[in-house]
């Protein structure tokens, strides 16, 4: 190997291994942030707030496992039922869904169903475009088929609104299933980490904290301004997040907000969802890092903080690959204390990044859920660590193979596991 | 030699049985969170948003935790660099020992193979049986990186040779992240005086595990080399120092801590 080589590949180690330190370093200032940062003022909204007329959109494909408690909780809502409507979309399924949403939409004038025809394009982004072709309201609301909503969400979710700004917001997903296994214990605590500390950080100190489809909820204006939805996307909310941020607006994130989600219980659902948002993620990436930079409506920090959110599902592949290489590397630069130095950093980051990097935040929210004990389980990160790694990896080179060939990636339903119908 | 090989299979074996135990003690724990379903909107006096500030109007005075965490590096610290001395005095009669080894003769190449050879063997009997388990996706992974440093070891058989190595900046780095770690941890988990001395208690715990991991890498060092050498260095770093410090710390917030805010139960729709 050429001295050429040799330097490249010690530059590509060493700026890689700085741009995974930017990311830990940023784990532990957000956590940090969030116990001695100011505090954001709550969303509640008044009793005498004007309400808006709100659309709930629940995409259903073979969801008959699932579907009823979601509808039941959102028959139960605490908001005027005159402002108020449900569309469930019975996207193409095979099983009982059509039939459980069809008897609700019999008892409950406000909700009604679109049934998708077999020929209908495919996947989650295009099935929420017929819905939300098929309502007039202004907010739309995003509830998947195995999300179990309280009374209050509603109002919740549309309370910050009152901000024009406000293009969408987004409550804190909690699972139920969380003592599974061991699985689903670590999503629990990524959620914890993601949402209770991570979303109120950057909602706080006026970053952008991520719409994620569900538990959330958007201003139909501000979608139509700034091109309406995403149906290509395999993550459409990420796309919608940052064309909106973008566009000047802001996503509020609304911590009161809370929703109660079925995990994966399998590697390999996890495994398959993990894929799919790395794909789409960055997807958004190629498409949205160097007009996020761009985005002078935005203050600096934010638009620093969201270009670097957006290497989320990269910097697994990056770190992977610097452990490649720096396992490779001694050979050809010799044993020295420097490439030494440079192992150690990458092997440190390689299990800072993928097993502990996300416990500063865990451990905060934990802390801040009232709930020390759910943190007993950290030392287990590993396992969902290590499914996300290789689903992350497996997705950067699924994404740029469709690149190259230019094909389209094909939508992956999640696996339901809550009991029999 | 054969000696280290006893030595670092006795530490991966005891680091697994921890694991396990630190499972056993850990799944029971109900850890779903009970979220806000009823109650007025407008008019709800502590919001969710507000947890965190009743929490820390509970919380020990700042200069308390931080005295805790000045006194939980101190400790770490001494424990680390003295445990270490100590086992460095050790090392040399462990290795000139030959109570083990004693009348056996094995080849030295033989005996460099022992720990990767095993290793990979163990992976592949995984991979196979755990295909259904959440641990595939790791068993995975460490079998993918076990079979490149074969095969980088292999295309290049000089690399097998060991040579002296500094492990300051593997000392140094884990030392470093350790003592982040435990004073977030101080930091953020300590709410009254006796658990502040229990962190100060687990910076003595924290201390000896790194001095025994980095004897482990030490003596590992002396076997093997390359990028064998750094698997081996992984898998101690990873979960032999800050796995088991975590172990260390779960089990202490199980059986000592009792939390504000129990498991309710959970809708089911």
């Amino acid at each position: 190997m050429t001295g050429a080589a040799i330097a490249l590949i010690v530059a590509w180690n060493v700026s890689t291994t700085l741009l995974a330190l930017v990311v830990l370093i940023r784990q532990v200032v957000v956590t940090l942030l969030f116990h001695f940062g100011p505090r954001g003022t709550t969303s509640e909204p008044a009793a005498d707030d004007p309400l808006p007329r709100v659309t709930v959109i629940v995409p259903a494909h073979n969801e008959e496992r699932v579907l009823h408690g979601c509808l039941d909780c959102l028959t139960r809502m605490d908001y005027p039922s005159d402002r108020y409507e449900v569309i469930v979309i019975n996207d193409r399924s095979r099983d009982g869904t059509g039939a459980i949403a069809d008897d609700f939409a019999a008892r409950h004038p406000f909700l009604r169903v679109i049934h998708r025809p077999d020929d209908a394009p495919p996947g989650k982004p295009a099935a929420l475009l017929d819905a939300i072709d098929s309502s007039t309201s202004e907010i739309l609301v995003f509830f998947d088929a195995d999300y179990l909503p309280p009374p209050q969400i509603i109002r919740r979710l549309v309370a910050p609104f009152r901000d024009p700004l406000v293009g969408a917001t987004m409550g804190r997903v909690v699972p139920y299933n969380a003592n599974a296994n061991m699985l689903t214990k670590m999503l629990d605590l990524e959620r914890r980490g993601g949402y209770v500390v991570d979303q109120e950080v950057r909602h706080r100190m006026g970053l952008l904290p991520q719409f994620g489809g569900t538990t959330g909820a958007v201003r139909r204006s501000a979608l139509e301004a700034v091109g309406g939805w995403n149906t290509i996307s395999l993550a459409e909310d990420t796309d919608l997040t940052y064309r909106l941020f973008i566009a000047g607006m802001r996503v509020a994130y609304v911590a009161g907000a809370e929703c109660y989600e079925e995990s994966p219980e399998t590697w390999q659902v996890r495994y398959r969802q993990v894929k799919r948002w790395a794909i789409g993620h960055n997807d958004c990436l190629l498409r949205y890092f160097i007009p996020t930079l761009r985005a002078t409506r935005q203050p600096l920090m934010a638009r620093l903080d969201a270009a670097l959110v957006l290497l989320v599902y990269t910097v697994p592949s990056l770190v992977l690959l610097n452990l490649i290489i720096a396992l490779s590397m001694p050979a050809q630069v010799g044993e020295t204390w420097a490439s030494l130095s440079i192992l150690t950093v990458s092997l440190t980051l390689f299990t800072g990044i993928g097993n502990f990097a996300p416990y500063y935040q865990i451990a905060a929210g934990c802390v801040s859920d009232q709930q020390r004990q759910a943190f007993a389980a950290v030392p287990f990160l590993f396992v969902s660590s290590f499914t996300s790694l290789l689903a992350c990896n497996v997705g950067v080179i699924q994404l740029l193979k469709d690149k190259i060939r230019g094909a389209t990636t094909q939508w992956d339903k999640t696996q339901r596991f809550r009991g029999a119908v | 030699m054969l000696n280290i090989v006893i030595v670092v299979l006795v530490y991966e074996c005891v680091t697994a049985l921890l694991f396990i135990l630190c499972w056993r003690v850990v799944r029971g724990v109900d850890t779903r969170l009970p979220i806000a379903q009823a109650g007025p909107v407008g008019g709800d006096p502590v919001s969710v948003q507000n947890r965190t500030v009743a929490e820390w109007r509970n919380a020990p005075q700042l200069p308390w935790q931080i005295l805790a965490i000045i006194l939980g590096c101190l400790v770490l610290g001494a424990v680390a660099l003295g445990a270490s001395g100590l086992l460095g005095k050790l090392r040399p009669a462990l290795l000139q020992a030959d109570t083990v080894a004693l009348n056996l003769e094995v080849d030295p190449i033989l005996l460099r193979l022992v720990l990767p050879v095993g290793h990979f063997l163990i992976l592949g009997f995984l991979f196979f049986r755990m295909r259904r388990s959440v641990l595939f996706p790791t068993v995975l992974v460490h079998l993918f990186l076990i079979i490149f440093c074969l095969l980088v070891t292999l295309l290049d058989p000089s690399r097998i040779e060991t040579v002296p190595l500094t492990l300051v900046p593997i000392f140094a780095t884990n030392f470093v992240l350790l003592i982040l770690t435990h004073c977030l941890l101080t930091l953020l988990f300590c709410r009254s005086a006796a658990e502040l001395a229990a962190a100060v208690a687990l910076s003595a715990i924290a201390g000896a595990i790194l001095a025994v991991g980095t004897t482990v890498i030490s003596l590992a060092s002396t076997l093997l080399a390359g990028p064998l050498f750094f698997f081996q260095l992984y898998l101690v770093s990873a979960f032999g120092i800050f796995g088991l410090y975590f172990c260390g710390a779960s089990m202490v917030l199980t059986l000592w801590i009792r939390d504000e805010r129990g498991a309710t139960p959970i809708p089911r729709g």
